[in-house]
């Protein structure tokens, strides 16, 4: 009697060795690896290649439509009332300064360097990004999963709206933005579920991908993939590149942050008992901690914040591995404010929305985990902030 | 040395493992050259960041196996035929007088997953846990698909063989 194990591992041998290949050129993988990064950059290259002719060619237009000799050299050119750019600087923040990445408070969108771009109706923000000029934001009118969301222009009116969950997201290089449209089941109304990728100025073409989800909203954009929390019914975590069909996740239930430099999904499993960091491209598990979420990958993707379920107690931690690098603390202060939400403004510095002594307060935490105020003390009663999404 | 040199000694030195892998996978050379394409970009693109080389190889399978499983699903509703029928006995060669050709057939009727696990368990020599770890299954479906393989393997040898 043959062992059919041994018949399969002979078999399977036998196989392998007897197929011949051809090796790969060096240059044929850096050709298909350049492939993959255009498919997702090439909606944010036009665009880059579109504005830089309107930046370029304008001025040079108007000069040469005059006498060289009588003009005088063209003044610096200034983009138009664009929103400045949500991704997180390269700089680092000036401790004790003000922000430099856009926040919300309220109906008011404060960008680095002072300006304010205000909505015209105060429904609240749970989530925003720049987008063709003006901002694409989701507002606070939950309904059962789902919320409003927005386009507004550079004046800040409103020139389009979706029925969305979650918020929307630009890519890490602020270029690409996506988001979910869906028909709100009780409206009565039938339209398809949609995962949204566009130009973030939105000059170049708009993808969308039909969804067999229920009210899924994106968590983020790793590499030309889209991570997508599935919502009601199959749930889920899924990612797609709006070509083939959406591949599930399996080693997470839920998913609350990207990390597209490292290649990195945080979400947890078990009712969200157990917090993981998976690798986007194996699916395989780098680590996993009882009792914790795991949010808000820094721009670098070496650091993430990991939330303890009771207590609520943040750390900072390494992402690829979890080791704990410093616990989240309010320096001089006798009580730990309460941290409602927390985004990275830079490698080396959170932006806190801090509840302490009944005010809202914006708050900077450090590497070490100290914080330090980011601006002056809210009011009383204040709304609270929230900062632009980025994966 | 620098990243693209490494990238490219290991390129050379382990690519026709992959290779051999992906056939063994997607069971049709064309398709596993696709998988192998794209395995290599994304392991291209990612090499930066992978501190420890020695887990270059086990990175690179993951990626590999990943990718099968995307296109196995992207693929299944039109081209999958699930049969319980071995398809017909190739004909004899100098190897081994056609048995492990019929076995190679045999595996590839076999539904994807339980292919993967197969291929996994009995080519790469992983174990139960490992070849869970890698398709992302568990440990239990691990050994019911191979158990399932297994018996209808079994059942389907030629009489005198068994």
């Amino acid at each position: 009697m043959s062992d059919p194990e041994q018949l399969l591992r002979d078999a399977l041998q036998d196989r392998a060795e007897r197929t011949s290949y051809d090796a790969t050129p060096l240059a044929d993988v850096e050709s298909g690896a350049y492939r993959l990064r255009r498919r997702r950059r090439t909606v944010g290259a036009a665009l880059t290649a579109a504005a830089a002719v309107v930046v370029v060619v304008v001025p040079l237009a108007v000069v040469a439509a005059q006498d060289p000799e009588t003009v005088p050299a063209p003044a610096p050119t200034t983009t138009p009332s664009v929103p400045t750019p949500t991704t997180t600087p390269t700089t680092p923040a000036p401790s004790g300064g003000p922000p430099q990445i856009a926040y919300a408070e309220g109906d008011r969108i404060h960008e680095p360097g002072g300006r304010v771009f205000q909505l015209p109706r105060d429904l609240g923000v749970s989530g925003f990004v720049a987008y063709r000029g003006g901002y694409l934001v989701a507002d606070a009118r939950y309904f059962e999963g789902s919320v409003g969301l927005t386009r507004y222009d550079a004046g800040g009116r409103a020139v389009a709206s979706w029925t969305s969950a979650g918020r929307p997201v630009s890519s890490a290089d602020g270029l690409v933005t996506t988001w979910t449209s869906f028909a709100p089941p009780e409206s009565g109304t039938t339209a398809p579920t949609l995962v949204h990728v566009a130009s973030s100025t939105g000059d170049g073409p708009e993808v969308t991908q039909e969804l067999d989800l229920i009210q899924p909203s994106v968590v983020g954009m790793v590499g030309v993939d889209v991570v997508i929390e599935g919502g009601f019914g199959a749930g889920g975590v899924w990612a797609t590149d709006l070509v083939s069909a959406p591949r599930r996740i399996e080693v997470l239930d839920r998913a609350t942050d990207v990390s597209d430099a490292q290649g990195l999904i945080a979400g947890s499993v078990d009712q969200d008992a157990i917090g993981r960091v998976v690798d986007a491209a194996t699916g395989e598990v780098l680590w996993e901690r009882q009792g914790v979420t795991v949010s808000a990958f820094s721009p670098d993707g070496r650091y993430a914040v990991a939330t303890a379920s009771q207590g609520g107690r943040r750390e900072i931690v390494e992402a690829r591995t979890g080791e704990v690098l410093a616990e989240v603390k309010a320096s001089g202060e006798e009580h730990f404010p309460t941290l409602l939400e927390l985004t990275w403004e830079d490698d080396g510095h959170l932006l806190g929305d801090l509840a302490f002594n009944c005010c809202a307060h914006l708050g900077r935490v450090d590497l070490d985990g100290n914080i330090t105020p980011a601006r002056p003390r809210g009011e009383i009663g204040g709304t609270g902030f929230v900062f632009a999404a980025t994966s | 040395m620098d990243a693209r040199s490494e990238f490219e000694a290991w390129l050379v030195a382990r690519e026709p493992s992959l290779q051999r892998l992906a056939h063994l996978l997607a069971g049709d050379p064309h398709d596993a050259r696709d998988l192998v394409q794209k395995t290599l970009a994304k392991l291209y693109l990612a090499w930066g960041r992978l501190e420890d080389r020695h887990d270059v190889d086990a990175y690179a399978r993951r990626i590999l196996v990943n990718e099968h499983r995307s296109s196995w699903r992207r693929t299944a509703r039109r081209r999958e035929i699930v049969t319980a029928d071995v398809p017909e006995r190739p004909v004899d060669d100098h190897h081994d007088d056609g048995l492990r050709d019929a076995v190679w057939s045999f595996v590839a009727t076999l539904p994807p997953r339980q292919r993967a696990v197969i291929v996994l368990r009995y080519y790469e020599q992983l174990t139960e846990p490992e070849t869970a770890e890698v398709l992302g299954i568990s440990v239990g479906t691990v050994k019911s698909q191979a158990h399932r393989a297994i018996a209808s393997l079994r059942a389907h040898l030629p009489q005198e063989t068994r």
